[in-house]
This record gives structure tokens, C-alpha cells and sequence, in this order.
């Protein structure tokens, strides 16, 4: 039984990772063929369409980008070889494109350490996790505490109607609402709580000067992710604390908690995961707002930047990263509910 | 309640009308100037009225929402009758669908639609811009709804009142028409408002960070990016517009909610 679960489990793998596969050379291909399908010389697009730009100038930005080359060979050197059209900007030959404003492989300018020590996907994680997990804590635990047997049904109808309301608030205004909020309480001080950023320009790298940056826009995707989630807790919780086994060993005297905790959770955590899977490409895509609003320094803004830039490769290869995070999110939350469904165990 | 809806519809109407106006024309003299009987919401920072910039970025932001919500509509529709009626004779054509919506799915709509729109966007025009918006959100929302609708196509197409009608010599559009399609209905109204609300968070998100309208055009993301400047000196610059994205959102989800209760 065990052995057939795993097998299941591989088979199921590998036909994602020939999806993400094809995905990887999808997304590619389009960033090829956005740029070939400007009107003009594509170049004088890379150049933010200066002037006065000579013509030697505009032949290396279309030998740097592989413009001189049919798209397919493009394409090909992209996957396959990766050295020959990318290396004229500063002589690198690392996979996956030059970044042209960054002069250096854009796989390094997402990874690699930046001057504040930590690398731009570090800075997303420090963002997008804790308050995520926070959130999924406090939904489970506020979800399955209000539709416990004995409480009042008015609560949770209080929190779905709240929580409807919340979820119409678009993200974009929530953010810049609670920039504007705590901006006018703080009369424009940026001592004690700052608004934007991501490390203090005095050069303090402390936990505590982490923390205090990290603060503002934790609370506003707290607030964006709490109603979400906590909707989904209700409405399941509410069918999971009526189901045959539970009322059993709350007939056989165990506490509401101890139900709860061994029962109940378990079992709408679960069922949260399918939701949640659907909803993960959606929160990676929003972080573009969030970051841009506070100034923050991670994956979602640096693909803003580049394409502002016109850094093409830079901001193919960061799409490619960000479908990537969802993709293995969205595998791991459909295996941990294969798992911890009552149905889904056995097989 | 009744009245309620009608007027959340009627209201809907208004807002959409407002793409028939012309932009406002600037008065650099009324910049920033404060609410009046000329001006009943003020002006912004360039002297445009901000009530005639409200009233037509609304219509652009939700012109752009329902229109990108219908085209997500018919592709996911056609897609999941497709899938769901082949899912027991042709297994791969339902194979395909499912796995291009598994593989549609995971990719981040805001990064990709950054990457497409700052690159074909450029010198656009207003039609070219609201065009390529809707168009985009429209591709880029079908997953969901082809999911929906295949699965009610595998669930109706096995109840009993269509396998007696199949018995009875009934074609596949004629089950379709007459035993799917109005079951089904309700509850595809009630997703594609859940679509324009989604869509017009979207669209501000996008235009909010410079890839969606230009600044002339002023929809609701636009407007909120300009008061941004200014926005600890005239916050009502920036609640016109975020106040308004909410009622919107409201309303539409209401009509939703409308629909979803007569499933």
C-alpha cells in the first residue's frame, strides 16, 4: 500500500515537472517574441529610445540580446548554449541571459548577496511568509474556536459578512490606505516606525531594525490574508465539527479542544490546501504592489524595475522564478491534501 | 431587496456610461483647488476636474473588468463543455484541457502581464491600451471558469433527466441547450461578477504601476498612482478614487450574490 502511495506520489511529480517544463519554455518564448514583435528596430526599444544613438551602439545591443539572430536560434541558444548572444556586455557566459542594466547574469542579480547582505529572493521570503503563516494560524484557530458546538451561531455569521467585506477591498488600496493611515498618525516621522524600505539607510543591520521595517506591511498583507482565509476555516469547520466521528468522541466525553485539536484541524487544514493552492499564483503576482508600494527590496519590485528598464532577460527569468515558487507551492499544499484527507490516505 | 438590485444595475449602467465622456481638459490655475460648487470633488494636481476624471476612469476600470470577465467567460465556457463532454468518449481531448489549466494557473498574472504590456504598450493609444487590458485579463482569467463549467457538464450530463432524454434520442446540443446550460447559468453569472471584481482590482493594480492606461486616460489605478504625491496634503485625491473601487467592487459582488442566490 505504502509503495503504490509513492509511486502515485512520483508519477504524480513527474507529470508536473513536464508542465513546469513546458511552462519554463512557454514563458520563454514569449519574452522572444514581445521583443520581436515591436514595430521598428527592436533595439532602439533596449536604448529606451534615445536620440542620438549610433549605429555601432545599436548593433551591440542587438548582438547582446541575440536580435541579430533568427528567433528560433535565439530561443535555442537561450536553453542550450547560453553563451553566444549574451556575452558582450561584460563578458560573462552564465546561463538564462545577461541582465543588461545590472551587467552582470540575471540569475545572480536574484540569488547573489546584495549590499544590505541579503539576496532580493531572501527579501521576498522575509515578506511574503511570516505573514502568511501568521495569518493561516490565526484563521485556523479563530475558525474552528467561533463553530465549536457551543458557541453562538451569530459570530460566525458576524465574520463572514466582515470577511466579505474585507475581500472586496482591492489590495492595491489596502496598501496604499495603510501607507496614507499610518503616514498621517506618524505626521511624516520616520523615527521609531518607518514606512518604507526594507533596513535603515544609517547602516543598522540589527534583528530589531528588521523587525521595525518589516512591521507596516506584514500588518497590511496580515489584513489581506486573514479574511481569505478565515472565510475558507468557516465554512469548513462548520461541516467537519458535524461529521459522524467527531460527534462520537464528543458523545464519549472529549473536550471541545482536544476534538478540535486532533479532529477538527486536521481535517479543515486539508481541506484549506485545495483553495489555497489556487490562490498562491495570485499572492505571487499582488507581491508586485506590495513591494512597489513600500519600497521593498525583493523579487516582485526588481521585476518591476526591470521591465521599466527594458532588462528583458531579467525580467523573462524572474517570471520564470516566480511561476516556479507557485508551481511548488501548488504541488506541495495538492500532496499535503492527498495526505491528510481521510480518503486520499489510503490510496 | 428587489429595489436594491435594480438600482445596483441602474447604477452600474451610470458608471459604464461615463467612457462617452470626454477627458477632462486641464486648468493648471484650479491645481489642488479645494471642493466648490464648480468642483464638487476639488480639483487634482494639474486643475482637471476631479468628479469628470472620477466618473470616467471608473467606466474605463470597469469597461475593462467586464469586457475582460466575458472573454474569460466564453473561452472557459467553450473549454469546459469541451472538456466535459469528451471526458467519457475522447479522454485526451479533456486530458489537454485539464493540463493547460493546471499549467495556466500557476503562472502569476501581474508579472506576466508587466513583462507583455511595458514592451507592446509603448505610444500606445487610450483604445489601444483599454484593447490590450482587456484583453489580456480576459486570456489570462480562464482556468478557473473551464474548471467550473467542466465539472458541471460531468455532473448534469449523468443525471437522470439527461440520460432518459439521450434514451429518448436527444442530441448532444440539444442536452446541452436545453438540460445544461440553464442549470448552469446562475451559477456562471455569479462567477463572472467574482470576475469584475477581481478584474478591477487587476486593472488598478496594473495602472497603479504604470503598465495598464496612461496618465491622460486617469482610470481608477491612475488615479490613485497621481494622488499618491499628495497624498498626506489632499487625502480626498486619494479616497475619491479608492472609495469609489470599493463601491464598485461592492456592487458588483452584490449583483453576485444576487445571481448566487437564485442557484
Amino acid at each position: 500500500m505504502r509503495r503504490s502511495w509513492f509511486i502515485h506520489l512520483l508519477s504524480v511529480l513527474a507529470r508536473r515537472s513536464l508542465q513546469l517544463l513546458a511552462l519554463w519554455m512557454l514563458l520563454s518564448a514569449l519574452g522572444i517574441a514581445v521583443v520581436r514583435s515591436l514595430p521598428g528596430d527592436p533595439a532602439e526599444h533596449f536604448l529606451l529610445l534615445q536620440n542620438d544613438v549610433a549605429a555601432e551602439d545599436l548593433q551591440a545591443v542587438r548582438a547582446a540580446h541575440g536580435l541579430d539572430q533568427p528567433p528560433l536560434r535565439q530561443w535555442l541558444h537561450f536553453w542550450f548554449v547560453a553563451k553566444v548572444p549574451w556575452h558582450v556586455a561584460v563578458g560573462h557566459t552564465d546561463a538564462w541571459g545577461m541582465s543588461r542594466t545590472h551587467q552582470q547574469p540575471a540569475w545572480a542579480v536574484m540569488f547573489d548577496a546584495s549590499d544590505d547582505g541579503w539576496s532580493r529572493w531572501r527579501w521576498s521570503l522575509w515578506l511574503h511568509l511570516p505573514p502568511f503563516l501568521f495569518a493561516l494560524c490565526v484563521a485556523l484557530c479563530v475558525g474552528v474556536w467561533c463553530t465549536r458546538p457551543s458557541a453562538t451561531t451569530k459570530l460566525p455569521h458576524a465574520l463572514m459578512t466582515m470577511t466579505t467585506l474585507m475581500l472586496t477591498i482591492p489590495s492595491v488600496v489596502l496598501t496604499l490606505g495603510c501607507v496614507a493611515l499610518v503616514g498621517a498618525w506618524r505626521d511624516g516621522d520616520v523615527h521609531g516606525w518607518p514606512l518604507l524600505g526594507a533596513r535603515s539607510t544609517q547602516g543598522d543591520t540589527g534583528v530589531f531594525d528588521l523587525l521595525q521595517h518589516a512591521l507596516l506591511p506584514w500588518s497590511v498583507l496580515m489584513v489581506g490574508y486573514v479574511p481569505a482565509l478565515l472565510r475558507l476555516v468557516l465554512v469548513r469547520a462548520n461541516q467537519v465539527w458535524m461529521q459522524p466521528h467527531v460527534e462520537a468522541a464528543r458523545a464519549y466525553g472529549s473536550s471541545w479542544w482536544r476534538c478540535a485539536w486532533h479532529d477538527v484541524a486536521p481535517l479543515v487544514f486539508g481541506s484549506l490546501c485545495g483553495p489555497l493552492a489556487a490562490w498562491v499564483p495570485a499572492v505571487v503576482g499582488g507581491a508586485v504592489v506590495v513591494e512597489s508600494v513600500f519600497a521593498w527590496p525583493g523579487l516582485a519590485r526588481l521585476q518591476l524595475e526591470s521591465v521599466q528598464q527594458r532588462d528583458v532577460w531579467l525580467s523573462v527569468l524572474i517570471l520564470m522564478v516566480l511561476t516556479t515558487v507557485a508551481w511548488m507551492a501548488t504541488t506541495v499544499l495538492d500532496v499535503m491534501r492527498a495526505w491528510l484527507s481521510p480518503h486520499g490516505a489510503s490510496r | 431587496m428587489k429595489r436594491i438590485h435594480v438600482l445596483f444595475v441602474a447604477a452600474i449602467a451610470l458608471v459604464l456610461g461615463g467612457v462617452l465622456r470626454d477627458a477632462p481638459v486641464p486648468h493648471v490655475e484650479d491645481a489642488h483647488c479645494a471642493m466648490q460648487a464648480a468642483h464638487l470633488l476639488g480639483c487634482d494636481d494639474i486643475g482637471r476636474d476631479l468628479l469628470q476624471l472620477l466618473w470616467r476612469g471608473t467606466a474605463l476600470s470597469m469597461w475593462c473588468a467586464v469586457g475582460a470577465a466575458f472573454i474569460s467567460m466564453a473561452l472557459g465556457v467553450g473549454g469546459g463543455v469541451l472538456a466535459g463532454h469528451s471526458a467519457q468518449r475522447r479522454r485526451w481531448v479533456d486530458a489537454v484541457c485539464m493540463r493547460a489549466a493546471d499549467a495556466a494557473s500557476v503562472v502569476p498574472v501581474l508579472p506576466l502581464f508587466l513583462l507583455a504590456a511595458a514592451f507592446v504598450l509603448r505610444g500606445a493609444n487610450t483604445t489601444t491600451r483599454m484593447l490590450f487590458v482587456t484583453i489580456g485579463l480576459g486570456v489570462l482569467g480562464w482556468p478557473s471558469i473551464l474548471r467550473l463549467v467542466r465539472g458541471l457538464t460531468l455532473e448534469l450530463t449523468a443525471a437522470p433527466p439527461v440520460l432518459a432524454a439521450r434514451g429518448f434520442g436527444a442530441n448532444t446540443t440539444h442536452i446541452l441547450r436545453v438540460h445544461v446550460w440553464p442549470v448552469a447559468m446562475p451559477m456562471l453569472l455569479a462567477h463572472l461578477c467574482a470576475d469584475v471584481v477581481s478584474n478591477v482590482a487587476a486593472e488598478s493594480a496594473l495602472s497603479f504601476l504604470g503598465v495598464g492606461f496612461a496618465a491622460q486616460d486617469a482610470s481608477l489605478g491612475r488615479l490613485l498612482s497621481s494622488s499618491m504625491s499628495s497624498i498626506h496634503d489632499h487625502p480626498w485625491q486619494f479616497m475619491a478614487p479608492a472609495l469609489m473601487l470599493v463601491v464598485c467592487a461592492l456592487g458588483v459582488q452584490r449583483v453576485g450574490m444576487m445571481f448566487d442566490a437564485g442557484t
